[in-house]
């Protein structure tokens, strides 16, 4: 039973997740319907999702914001992540995860000028 | 130098004559601490340098337990119950402790030692002081672990821009710690464009490839970019002879041309003072 | 401080997979390992934990500290009697997948820890130990 919430922020345009430190399998399965429903509620032009606090990065991790980044793109709109700490990187790697097509930044603020950046309705899967 | 002594019949010093005497004179001239125990962990013999290591008497320790007088007992503890198990323990490292409250860091080396019939009697422990052992190890430590750090600097030249020239040969070690390194300083510095130059490498081999395109994946996921400088014709050919994509990856052929490349995306521009040329 | 240095974990659900995160970062990180070191363990604990969840529904997690003699390191253990493996050459091959997974679970443990063996027996079950070594 999932006993936090992610919570989404509307940014003007933009959406702002912060994933919090040690997410359960059932709470970052309930981010991606939380996004998607922010997504459409709002008709945002993008997301950041701020992994500063995230200690752990495992393939189920990355392969649900794989698939989030994938579903945001399909309804319009651009995906950052933020803020991912260099252990993480380093041992991300390691295991075979790469950043594909996804757009990274150092933290929320960079994040957010790339995002603000773009022209508006820019669709790219 | 005892010559009269009150043995339990456990102890190896119930040798008949001249021979216990001679027998007893050896293990009391020995600088390292010796200890005997019987099989139920409780010391049975010491000589004179466990009495100076512990701060005790003979008499106090034989049937005190053996794993009393050490930092950590369980460890101890596990220790000789290993030499029961396997019939002897080498280098084992523990920490004693003297009654007044300071450490000796020592290595044991331990056998079982059997009557006539075979049968185990008790253990035969020898102790090896190692606190300046492991005082030079430490130093020897601290000074490679400078090297390392001396020798792969990443350095912030501008806002936004870390540079790291990397100089000799890598290997797996020192590029992990490589790797390691850079990513903390682009967090630390919040800088978006790393250059590694590589100007200082004489020779890649495909494993020293793959641990590069590693670091630069990894720089990647953070939400930095690295442009590779100073990619030599040997280098260049071995790249492309052994295969490997660099495709992906920003590379110019000298530092300074990696620098205004690093200008352009964080749309920084160096204008000259002297504005009248 | 853990006097005997080791326990377990028994998995029934998914909410145990982050209580194993748990255990073994606090474990990890009490034996002296460093931060990234710690991130490795945790991660490759959390990808092999999952494999007993999502394959067999249930398991064990084990974790001891290892001491041979001046060398101190963490063991984990993974042990379900699910479907099995098998094959486990090609279940160690990047990008393979029997589930929904993405295929790194097994060889990218491999890849963060020092030490890996892998058993298995179709219609038996699976035990995967891992051991990570401190760094001198």
């Amino acid at each position: 039973m999932a006993s936090e919430r992610i919570s989404v922020i509307k940014l003007h345009d933009l959406l702002l997740v912060t994933v919090p430190p040690d997410p359960g399998d059932e709470l970052i399965s309930a981010l991606q319907e939380q996004v998607l429903e922010a997504m459409a509620r709002h008709e945002a032009k993008g997301l950041v999702l701020d992994i500063s606090t995230v200690q752990t990065l495992d393939s189920f991790f990355a392969r649900t914001v794989a698939e989030t980044v994938q579903m945001v793109a399909l309804m319009g709109g651009r995906t950052v992540l933020a803020g991912m700490r260099a252990n993480v990187a380093v041992t991300a790697t390691q295991l075979g995860l790469t950043v594909g097509k996804t757009l990274t930044a150092l933290d929320v603020d960079q994040a957010l000028d790339m995002l603000n950046a773009m022209p508006s309705g820019a669709r790219r899967v | 130098m005892k010559t009269e002594m009150n043995a339990p019949s456990n102890s190896p010093a119930t040798i008949p004559g001249s021979q216990s005497a001679y027998n007893r004179s050896l293990i009391e001239a020995s600088l390292d601490p010796l200890v005997t125990i019987g099989p139920d962990g409780k010391i049975t013999d010491v000589n004179g340098s466990t009495e100076a290591v512990t701060g005790r008497e003979r008499k106090e320790l034989i049937g005190t337990d053996f794993s009393d007088y050490f930092t950590e007992p369980e460890k101890a503890r596990s220790g000789y119950q290993q030499v029961f198990r396997d019939g002897s323990v080498r280098d084992y490292p523990l920490e004693l402790r003297h009654r007044d409250g300071h450490v000796t860091s020592v290595l044991y080396n331990a056998s079982v030692y059997r009557d006539e019939t075979g049968k185990v009697i008790g253990i035969f422990a020898a102790a090896r002081d190692i606190t300046e052992l492991k005082q030079s190890e430490n130093r020897i430590k601290q000074q490679s672990k400078e090297i390392m750090e001396l020798s792969t600097p990443v350095m912030q030249v501008w806002q936004g821009v870390v540079v790291a020239p990397l100089i000799g040969s890598l290997d797996s070690n020192r590029t992990q710690q490589f790797m390691e390194r850079l990513l903390d300083r682009i967090v630390e510095t919040n800088s978006p464009v790393a250059l590694v130059d590589i100007m200082g490498v004489p020779t890649i081999d495909t494993q020293t490839a793959q641990h590069l395109i590693e670091t630069i994946s990894a720089v990647r996921l953070l939400g930095a970019q690295v442009i590779l400088t100073g990619v030599r014709p040997a280098i260049a050919q071995t790249l492309v002879h052994l295969g490997i994509d660099l495709s992906n990856i920003m590379t110019r052929a000298s530092l300074s041309a990696g620098l205004q490349v690093a200008f352009d995306i964080l749309k920084v521009q160096v204008v000259s003072k002297d504005s009248n040329h | 401080m853990n006097e005997l240095h080791q326990g377990e974990i028994r998995i029934t659900s998914e909410n145990e997979i982050v209580m194993a995160r748990k255990v073994v970062r606090d474990a990890a990180t009490a034996l002296g390992f460093g931060i990234t070191d710690v991130t490795r363990i945790v991660t490759a604990a959390s990808e092999l934990t999952r494999n007993i969840y999502h394959y067999a529904m249930s398991g064990v997690v084990y974790w001891r500290e290892l001491n041979h003699g001046t060398d101190t390191g963490l063991e984990l253990t993974f042990e379900d009697h699910g479907p099995g493996i098998p094959d486990i050459e090609k279940a160690m091959e990047v990008g393979f997948s029997t589930g929904k997974g993405m295929g790194l679970g097994l060889p990218g443990s491999k890849r963060l820890m020092d030490e890996m063996t892998i058993e298995s027996k179709v219609g038996i079950g699976t035990t995967v130990v891992v051991r990570k070594w401190l760094r001198k």
